[in-house]
């Protein structure tokens, strides 16, 4: 008889607000320890504007509870680390986001509270561009602030193939194994779907070099990293989603199931990782 | 429909941490005050406690904090409520 390891339910461990809490403890260590005066200013107005966009967006639908408090705390660390750079890039995501998908109709109050995102689905693509401005700001670093928009622009570019490419009328083939598939399904391409994550990340890239007057080379290692992002997104969304595999954990022999916000946490991740070593390979 | 909110909001009220939790932060914020204390009462910048003792005291207490954070009780978090 063999014995199946017991599986994680991330939905039981809370981990948005866990997550809310270490960087509530990370903000004010950082805060007082290794931000300068002009972060620490930043820091109180994100504190402020983080409130108020968080509470209206909560107003409006868009958010639940546990999203707003996430968003407020994503807020503070990309106005507050990051400055108006990193949070006017943000916003840009935003907007561009909600416009692709058509989100500017004011929602109807009996719509499903399932319709609001959560705070799990606001960290999967916050987190890693929290973690690197902290680095950023810890370290000392300005790679990490290359690291975040990395993220930001996989996220942008899943986003926006996500959307572009389900709507749009075309073949769509399992990045696997290339047989095709139905629009939407997890881990599906499609030549408009891939253009457009190409020009979600070029946008963000684009804006990031104007802003922060890079050179070309960071605007390609950004251009890369973002579509790069979006393309391990639909390769672990295909290999895992598509056919509900969970993992086992290597140290504590449990299985963990691998949803659609770990998915977009890892692959924002692996943008990161892409943005920090093509930066140090080709700038 | 302020019934139907209400009843989906009853599964999310549960505590996140447990008092084992809880004990654990307290140790920890402990730890940092303790470390910061003894470098104001040796009330030297280069002592042995300033520089040997504090900092150790001080990054074991931070990483208490996390850890008490982020430990979570295994019977709630595996899925044997999957159902």
């Amino acid at each position: 008889m063999t014995l199946v390891p017991p599986l994680i339910n991330l939905n039981a461990l809370f981990v948005d607000r866990k997550l809310n809490a270490l960087f509530c403890f990370l903000l004010v260590v950082v805060f007082i320890a290794a931000a300068n005066t002009q972060q620490q200013w930043h820091v109180i107005l994100g504190l402020l504007l983080g409130t108020a966009f968080s509470f209206i967006a909560f107003l409006f639908r868009r958010l639940t509870l546990d999203g707003m408090f996430s968003a407020m705390v994503t807020g503070i660390f990309i106005l507050g680390f990051g400055g108006w750079g990193i949070a006017a890039l943000v916003l840009l995501f935003f907007i561009s986001s909600a416009a692709i998908s058509g989100q500017w109709k004011v929602r109807s109050p009996d719509l499903p509270v399932s319709a609001r995102r959560t705070g799990k689905q606001v960290w999967a693509n916050g987190f890693w561009i929290v973690f690197s401005l902290t680095a950023a700001v810890i370290f000392d670093a300005p790679i990490f602030v290359a690291a975040a928009i990395g993220a930001l622009a996989t996220a942008t570019a899943d986003t926006w193939s996500t959307e572009l490419g389900t709507r749009m009328s075309g073949n769509v083939y399992l990045i696997t194994n290339l047989k095709k598939v139905s629009a939407g399904t997890d881990g599906g391409i499609s030549i408009q779907g891939t253009t457009a994550a190409l020009f979600g990340s070029a946008m963000i890239g684009g804006v990031a070099m104007a802003i922060f007057s890079f050179q070309l080379g960071f605007f390609l290692s950004i251009l890369a990293a973002g579509f790069l992002g979006s393309v391990a997104d639909s390769y672990f969304g295909a290999t895992f989603q598509c056919s509900n595999r969970s993992v086992t954990l290597p140290i504590s022999n449990q299985q963990i199931a691998i949803d659609n916000d770990l998915v977009n946490a890892i692959s924002t991740g692996v943008g990161a990782l892409l943005a920090i070593i093509l930066k140090i390979i080709f700038i | 429909m302020a019934s139907k909110q209400r009843s989906g909001r009853t599964s999310n009220n549960s505590m996140i941490f447990s008092p084992w939790n809880y004990k654990v932060l307290a140790l920890g914020i402990l730890m940092v005050i303790a470390g910061f204390l003894a470098m104001y009462i040796e009330n030297e910048v280069e002592g042995f406690i300033s520089l040997y003792i504090s900092p150790i005291v001080i990054m074991a207490g931070y990483v208490t904090v996390i850890v008490s954070i982020l430990k979570h009780d295994d019977d709630t978090g595996s899925a044997s409520d999957q159902s």
